[in-house]
């Protein structure tokens, strides 16, 4: 009798609870049983892959290859095929499709291979085949690294230089990492073996994977790992020759790697400004007092304090070098040029708002220009308004970035052209919104000259980590917002978004908590006779990430979907309300009840990168529901409209210091004076 | 054995009779035949162009030979200096440079005396074989060189025409500078390649080659030390007069070398427009380094001319059109003119950063547009400057330049400057582009000076493109160097004198260091072979003028005002102009700070002997160690 049991490859999908096998992934890899079902086996593993699980599997699985697929990952039809094909002809140590963080290119083989991209790869053990039996010769030599470090230490191990990859694509989805960063399991001492190798894809992957842990670092403020081994890495792999590549997107973590190269060295220039300039200051041990404190971290038994010091522009490296063009060396003045953008797809927002105040207002700037997409819908809209608009991304745009005294956008991009960014040229940072979250490791590694703030509430949490930048000015949209009565009444309901949702199949997602507690409102019978009683609508207006599942849900005459931009949806409501939605901020600024409704609160910030910095129950500018009886009431009930002396105190404190009639006059004053 | 001496005699008469004047005129008939020419045709079809145009060179006096020597080995000797001796006798020197790849390291045409080579030798034991005969030596390189250029011999003349020469209404005459000393081309032209027919439309450009001695006479002589001005005028003035060029029409163009012939044939064209950059200025005082101090130095010719700096000094006072190139890190070849000279009417002077050998090629917009606005005249165009910064480091001062509404044409090749006046000078100092195309500024080899400069009459941003277009405009605001600045000195670039009896101010100017002095001279002696230099303390004035020690011929007191900053250069300057071979330099109590008294003794003169008049003060104190290193190692002695 012949075994009938694949022998060449395992298919281990991951997930952190039962599998979607409804999801596209796994459909796709179920799939290709249809023509290679002989040489491949799936196994579905129901919680997080570690080094310990995978090497239980290396012990236990027959086949000779082995690779693992995160179910919220994306693969096309052909992966496993081609997987399958390419390993049935010869025995390799390693083979691997060419990994992506978005969607996959038609033609995977088009993809860039320049340094960027190879620093941007995700390196972690997802999508690559390994051979099975020498992954555990590897995990027995050296089990002590992080899964996330697998398929370096796989390819340091085994000498594995270069490596063409298979003509395949596999997306891990999204960069969350670049967000969270990496975080060893505890008691990991060192990232990956020091063991030699010239290769410069694999040495740009080390770095890589350093910024990565640095990154969670910041998040999570200890690992195991000790300064020695991080400096002995920077060291055989001599990533300093490559640190410029991580500088552009993670200047925070470059200057880090610096200085663990240099500890000498503590101050690094970080953001130029107006007259003095920002550096982090980092040192082994406890904080400098006169520093602001950014961070305390423990490596291993080892103390860093990273910090911001403010010094005169003088003492900048280069300050008294004319070969050194200083953008800010000459004043903003009516022959500047200054650039204003919000998102390239979509205007109407806070940059939008204050370039028509200021060329309003200030007709003698003759070089004034509005970025946007091409293609955006808002584009006739704002020429047809007489906007100075320019192609976003375009030659054209670069070139005006590239001359511009000033950029201002409510919108932060990695802007880089020609050794301009925006760590040594004026940026004025608007916000989309109100940060309701605490977003301090982001506002950390940006770099911005202005950073407005609405509230002192806000510009106290902002000053903590950016003293000299903030601007309690209020955000520059909201000076122009006002209720518009319209001749119809209705509510408005502004769900926000769920990381954790997607990938999943529209099966989980119509499962998913989200999806029924939102359904649920839309359906309720007695909020549907309420509407229909008092003549009203609830309007919704989804978030864009759930617009391609609109569908699922359930609309009525009374429950609409709105197409009505933020801005008037929020001006003509009655009373607005959201789950977490800081747009309702919006609204409370001009008056409007706002209410939240948040059926999970207790999981949501488990799951989103970053931890709410508001109480909405101590703090928030209105009732917070937990339940949907409780909301469904609030509503029919109408006690929306009453008065209400507790949240109008917490509104007067949570806006103190905006004075809405100069909120756009204030941000233009701050901007011209840089 | 008895055929081969009746041969070998034929082959020397039929050689000598080759070398004759008749048929070597008759080759010169042959060759100056057009290019296409049945007689040429034949000539090349048979592969006998290399030996008729040798055969056809310059002739030589009776009893003077052209020699190429070969040097093996030379890999051993790189960097150094070497002489090959007829007899007792010097007849070339040179310092050891690698050749071109593939190529035996070869010096060609040194002018010999004695046909023998056994009569010959190098004063370093690499070993080395001569070829001596009747016609010049040359190599595949030059020929090819020589046809693609179009360079042809008329007489002992050599250059090559272009453009316009039917009806030219302007004439560019240009003349070439050395090029590497193994060269296998070692004559070139200055043909400006980027300048194209339509450029030269109604312009006639004569291209002269130097193609005298090794690597050029500065076309002074001939291989036979014949003066050549005469042969060579009478082509420049030939053309003029045959096309009915107008005086102001005619442009001389040189780099260099090419730069000090320029100003020697623009003798007899006063209303002709000069364009140099980098002439020498004092061929001797230029020779004086291991190149050339045993085979250019060693000519009389040289010393006997009238020197460039004489002829442009005439040149200034007579106003002519004159716009010069030049770097303040080329003090041999400035010879501490150009950078001084101020109120000249009609002359602008470009400073270039760098060194003397690269002002030509960072210049080169600059230069192709100033030619190209001979050619074809036209008007400036404005230019908004948007912001000018000032960077004061110790006595120099670099600017950035911020530009508005930058003209894509600008963003091309070109040459920025920031341009003033000095007096009824204009200047113009260069600027380098940064990566930001709106952006120029000075490099660290682009400065100005306070001292010399007036940063206050410095007013405006002119950039010249190749295309002979120009753009000026107004710098926004006046350069700022706060009140530290070194005031205007007034420095007068006077000519250095060996008979100054009433006290005479003499500048030395090197880079960004300044000598200024005050200095008296004579000649004491006509039998002398020495110049007594004697560096006081105090006003020169009253000091006698007489010889500390036996020998001098000339004597100079010299009275440092920058604590003997340079002075070892008007040292070097002094006796060059003297001719003669001793310098001797006597330097009186606290005359000098040691670190000047180290410099005049490693002087790079063969004879140099420091003399410290007393001892006192000098030897034995803490400043003084340096000297005392000196004086035990032999460099400097102590009177009495």
């Amino acid at each position: 009798m012949t075994d009938a049991r694949p022998t060449l490859l395992t298919v281990v999908v991951e997930s952190d609870g039962p599998v979607d096998r409804e999801s596209e992934t796994y459909r796709r890899i179920v799939a290709a049983r249809l023509r290679h079902e002989k040489y491949f086996a799936v196994e579905v593993l129901e919680r997080p892959l570690t080094t310990g699980e995978v090497a239980d599997l290396c012990a236990r699985l027959t086949t000779t290859y082995v690779v693992f697929v995160r179910d919220t990952h994306h693969v096309p039809s052909s992966y496993v095929p081609t997987l399958v094909d390419h390993l049935r002809k010869r025995t390799v140590y390693l083979a691997e499709p060419r990994v992506f963080t978005g969607p996959i290119p038609r033609d995977v083989t088009t993809a860039k291979t320049d340094d960027a991209a190879v620093y941007g790869r995700d390196t972690d053990v997802y999508g690559v085949v390994f051979h099975t039996r020498r992954l555990a010769d590897l995990l027995d030599a050296v089990g002590d690294v992080d899964r996330s470090a697998l398929y370096l230490a796989y390819r340091l191990y085994w000498s594995i230089a270069k490596l063409a990859p298979l003509p395949v694509g596999y997306s891990v989805a999204s960069d969350t990492k670049a967000v969270s960063g990496v975080r060893p399991a505890p008691g990991t001492t060192r990232l990956v073996p020091l063991i030699p190798s010239a290769s410069r894809e694999l040495r740009l992957y080390l770095l890589r994977y350093l910024v990565l842990f640095l990154r969670g670092m910041r998040v999570h403020k200890e690992a195991d790992v000790g300064l020695d081994h991080l400096r002995d890495l920077i060291r055989e792999y001599d990533l300093m020759r490559l640190v410029h590549v991580a500088a552009a997107r993670e200047p925070l973590e470059a200057a880090a790697i610096r200085w663990l190269d240099d500890p000498s060295t503590e101050r690094h220039l970080y953001k130029q400004l107006t007259g003095r300039d920002a550096y982090l200051e980092f040192r082994a041990g406890e904080p400098v007092e006169e520093h602001v404190p950014l961070y305390r971290l423990r490596l291993g038994e080892d103390v860093v304090s990273i910090g911001k010091s403010y010094r005169p522009a003088a003492e900048r490296v280069g300050h008294d070098d004319p070969g050194t063009y200083d953008f800010y060396s000459r004043p903003i003045g009516p022959g500047s040029t200054i650039l204003f953008f919000d998102r390239p797809g979509q205007a109407d927002d806070n940059a939008e708002h204050l370039y028509a105040y200021f060329t309003a207002n200030h007709p003698e700037y003759r070089n004034v220009y509005f970025a946007l997409g091409r293609k955006s819908k808002d584009w006739e809209r704002l020429e047809r308004r007489g906007f100075n608009l320019v192609p976003i991304f375009t030659p054209e745009f670069y070139e005006l970035f590239l001359v511009s005294d000033l950029v201002v956008s409510s919108q932060i991009y990695h802007l880089q052209y020609r050794g301009k960014t925006l760590a040594n040229s004026r940026f004025v940072y608007l916000q989309h919104g109100v940060q309701l979250n605490d977003m301090t490791d982001w506002v950390i590694a940006k770099h911005f000259d202005v950073f407005v703030a609405t509230g002192e509430l806000e510009a106290d949490y902002l000053r903590s980590v950016a003293p000299v930048e903030t601007l309690n000015s209020g955000l520059p949209r909201l000076e122009s917002l006002a209720r518009v009565p319209s001749g119809s009444r209705h509510l408005l309901f502004m769900p926000t978004w769920r990381f954790n949702l997607h990938q999943v199949s529209t099966e989980s997602f119509k499962q998913s908590s989200y999806y029924r507690a939102i359904d649920a409102l839309f359906t309720d019978r007695r909020l549907l006779d309420f509407l229909e009683r008092t003549d009203r609508s609830l309007h919704v207006k989804l978030h864009p990430n759930v617009e391609k599942r609109a569908s699922t849900f359930h609309f009525s005459d009374r429950v609409v979907r709105t197409d009505l931009s933020y801005r008037e949806a929020i001006s003509t409501a009655e009373m607005v309300f959201t789950d977490y939605s800081s747009a309702v901020i919006d609204a409370a600024f001009i008056g409007t009840p706002i209410a939240y409704y948040q059926w999970d609160a207790e999981g949501f910030f488990a799951d989103q990168p970053y931890e709410s910095r508001l109480d909405y129950r101590t703090e928030g500018l209105g009732p917070v529901f937990s339940e949907h009886r409780e909301v469904v009431d609030h509503v029919v009930t109408e006690r929306f409209a009453l008065p209400d002396d507790e949240f109008a105190r917490r509104k007067a404190r949570f806006f103190e210091g905006v004075d809405p009639a100069r909120i756009n006059r204030t941000v233009v004053e701050r901007m011209l004076s840089l | 054995m008895r055929m081969r001496a009746p041969r070998a005699s034929l082959r020397a008469r039929a050689a000598s009779l080759v070398y004759t004047a008749p048929v070597r005129g008759a080759l010169r008939r042959v060759m100056e035949a057009p290019a296409g020419a049945p007689v040429r045709r034949a000539v090349e079809a048979r592969g006998l162009e290399g030996q008729v145009r040798r055969a056809m060179s310059e002739r030589l006096p009776a009893g003077s030979y052209y020699a190429k020597l070969t040097v093996g080995d030379w890999q051993r000797y790189r960097g150094r200096s070497f002489r090959l001796y007829q007899g007792a006798e010097v007849v070339y020197g040179n310092e050891i440079e690698p050749p071109a790849r593939g190529s035996a390291l070869e010096y060609r045409n040194i002018v010999v005396t004695s046909p023998d080579p056994k009569d010959f030798r190098l004063d370093i034991d690499a070993p080395f074989s001569l070829k001596i005969g009747h016609g010049a030596f040359t190599t595949p390189q030059q020929v090819t060189y020589d046809a693609q250029y179009g360079v042809e011999q008329h007489g002992d003349v050599f250059y090559s025409v272009r453009g316009n020469t039917t009806n030219p209404t302007r004439l560019l005459v240009t003349f070439p500078g050395f090029g590497p000393s193994t060269s296998r081309v070692s004559y070139a032209v200055s043909y400006l390649k980027e300048l194209t027919d339509e450029d030269l439309a109604s312009t006639m450009m004569i291209c002269f080659q130097d193609r005298y001695l090794v690597s050029g006479s500065y076309m002074l002589v001939d291989n036979g030390g014949r003066p050549l001005y005469d042969r060579v005028h009478a082509v420049i003035d030939e053309a003029v007069q045959r096309h009915g060029i107008a005086a102001g029409d005619v442009m001389f163009f040189g780099a260099s070398k090419g730069g000090s012939i320029a100003i020697s044939y623009a003798r007899e064209f006063p209303a002709a427009r000069l364009l140099l950059a980098v002439p020498q200025m004092n061929l001797p005082y230029y020779f004086n380094k291991p190149f050339f101090k045993d085979s250019l130095f060693r000519h009389p010719a040289f010393r006997e001319a009238e020197q460039p700096q004489d002829l442009l000094r005439r040149y200034f006072a007579e106003g002519r059109t004159i716009d010069y190139f030049y770097t303040n890190d080329d003090e041999l070849s400035n010879h501490s003119l150009v950078e001084l000279v101020r109120d000249v009417e009609n002359l602008t002077k470009y400073r270039v950063g760098g060194v003397h050998g690269a002002v030509a090629k960072n210049a080169l917009p600059a230069i192709l547009g100033l030619i190209r606005g001979f050619l074809a005249p036209r008007a400036d165009r404005s230019l908004t400057c948007g912001g000018v910064r000032t960077f004061v480091e110790g006595g120099s001062v670099r600017l950035q330049v911020r530009l508005d509404g930058l003209d894509e044409k600008l963003t091309a090749r070109a040459s920025w400057f920031v341009e003033g006046s000095l007096g009824r000078t204009r200047f113009l100092q260069i600027m380098s582009d940064h990566r930001y195309p709106f952006v120029k500024y000075m490099d660290a080899t682009q400065r100005l000076s306070p001292a010399y400069d007036r940063l206050a009459d410095i007013d405006r941003l002119t950039v010249v493109l190749p295309s002979g277009d120009r753009y000026s405009g107004p710098l926004p605001e006046a350069i700022a160097v706060g009140g530290s600045a070194a005031a205007d000195l007034e420095l007068d670039p006077a000519p250095l004198r060996l008979d100054s009896d009433a006290a005479s101010a003499y500048v030395v100017l090197d880079d960004d260091r300044l000598g200024r002095f005050r200095y008296r001279s004579r000649e004491v002696a006509a039998e002398g072979d020495a110049l007594e230099v004697r560096l006081v303390a105090g006003p020169v004035d009253g000091v006698p003028l007489e010889a500390e020690l036996p020998g001098a011929r000339y004597v100079a007191v010299v009275e440092s005002s920058d604590d003997g900053e340079l002075v070892e250069l008007l040292a070097l300057r002094l006796v060059v102009a003297a001719g003669v071979d001793t310098l001797r330099v006597v330097v009186d109590e606290g005359a000098v700070p040691p670190e000047a008294v180290r410099r005049v003794a490693e002087l790079g003169w063969d004879d140099v002997r420091v003399v410290l008049a007393n001892d006192d003060g000098v030897v034995g104190n803490d400043a003084s160690e340096e000297l005392a290193g000196l004086i035990s190692a032999g460099r400097v002695e102590v009177a009495g």
